[in-house]
């Protein structure tokens, strides 16, 4: 194997087995805070000691006002509220990504409250599916689904969406991924649960 | 700030952070070799984001400023953690689950820290030479000649063969 090879495949996979507190991250950011050194966090422990004891005198005031001037996002605000549920479609094989990227076949998406997506390809499919995200409103969804692998390094997908009883149907708005736009919008999606 | 104009900035911001911070940290992570670290260093990047946001909300793509800013922080803590004890970044490593390919990491952790930098946004990000040149702040004749000693360092310690492949 050359080393070239060798970078590109051991550099994707060292890099996929990393998991970042992605959620707790953004809690620490919501509250404008930069990462602490070891000096800082020996500080700020004894500080926490203090709060806890001042805390425990004061609890009900603090929790009256614990999120004021905080950013004021959830994961439960952050949408997903609007599209929800599972639903598969079919690809039909055709020239171009379909084919080129082994598209073809029975695709079922579960849009999450949370605004996380659960992807489950055709057996063909072996890209990188987990921690896609979407967020929607009436009518409008965007995506970064496929952004590890075969949208790598493209914007997010943006689309328009409509539901009729069990049917949802995808219209591009703005996507320069072929290969999703192919996936979201070739055929409609039908609601399994 | 309105309120609703602070609540779109918030959710827009929210996205975009659940969008690319897994991502970005994972090649700061390669840069730095140390999870822990890689998350502080890319959540500092993201607090600039977030301080910034007004001005950047409005670039055709704000995860590419707050990538580029991750990408030269850890440069500089990876350049910071050369001077610390080997044995000590050793085992502070031991901690954490191992990579799936040990050696690599472990060779790529010898080389300076540009070299890192440069090898992992054009094998793992699938970078142009021109575009690791714009991220690093380097001409892109330094970030040739930085893959080309990473290269053939690489190959000696992990036994594979070189094959030019810069664009």
């Amino acid at each position: 194997m050359s080393v070239e090879q060798r970078l590109r495949d051991g550099l994707a996979r060292n890099a996929e087995a990393f998991h970042p507190d992605v959620e707790g991250r953004l809690g620490a950011v919501r509250r404008g805070q930069r990462h602490r050194s070891r000096v800082q966090w020996a500080l700020a422990g004894v500080a926490v000691l203090a709060f806890l004891a001042a805390a425990a005198a004061l609890a009900p005031a603090l929790l009256a006002s614990r999120h004021r001037g905080d950013l004021r996002i959830d994961s439960t605000t952050a949408a997903g509220q609007v599209l929800t549920g599972s639903y598969s479609t079919t690809v039909a094989a055709a020239a171009g990504v379909v084919t080129d990227r082994n598209l073809s076949g029975t695709w079922t998406v579960t849009w999450n409250n949370d605004g996380r997506m659960g992807v489950q390809a055709p057996t063909g499919y072996t890209g990188v599916l987990s921690g896609a995200l979407f967020q929607s409103t009436p009518g409008a969804v965007r995506t970064d689904v496929f952004g590890q692998d075969l949208c790598s390094g493209l914007q997010i997908g943006r689309y328009r969406w409509t539901r009729t009883g069990n049917a949802l149907m995808f219209t591009l708005a703005d996507d320069r991924c072929e290969g999703r736009v192919a996936v979201l919008t070739s055929a409609p999606w039908t609601r399994t649960r | 700030m309105g309120v609703a104009v602070k609540d779109r900035a918030e959710l827009e911001f929210a996205w975009l952070f659940r969008s690319h911070f897994a991502s970005i940290a994972r090649t700061v992570n390669l840069v730095v070799a140390d999870r822990s670290r890689a998350e502080d260093l890319t959540q500092d990047a993201f607090v600039q984001l977030w301080r910034n946001w007004a001005t950047v909300e409005g670039y055709e793509r704000p995860d590419a400023w707050v990538r580029r800013v991750a990408i030269r922080l850890a440069v500089r803590a990876a350049q910071r953690e050369r001077l610390r004890p080997f044995l000590e970044l050793r085992s502070r490593r031991l901690f954490e689950d191992p990579a799936p390919d040990p050696d690599l990491a472990d060779a790529i952790a010898t080389l300076a820290p540009m070299q890192r930098a440069a090898v992992v946004l054009y094998y793992l990000e699938d970078r142009t030479v021109a575009d690791v040149a714009d991220l690093l702040h380097v001409s892109e004749s330094t970030v040739k000649q930085h893959l080309h000693r990473a290269r053939r360092r690489l190959a000696g310690l992990l036994n594979e063969e070189v094959a030019e492949d810069v664009r």
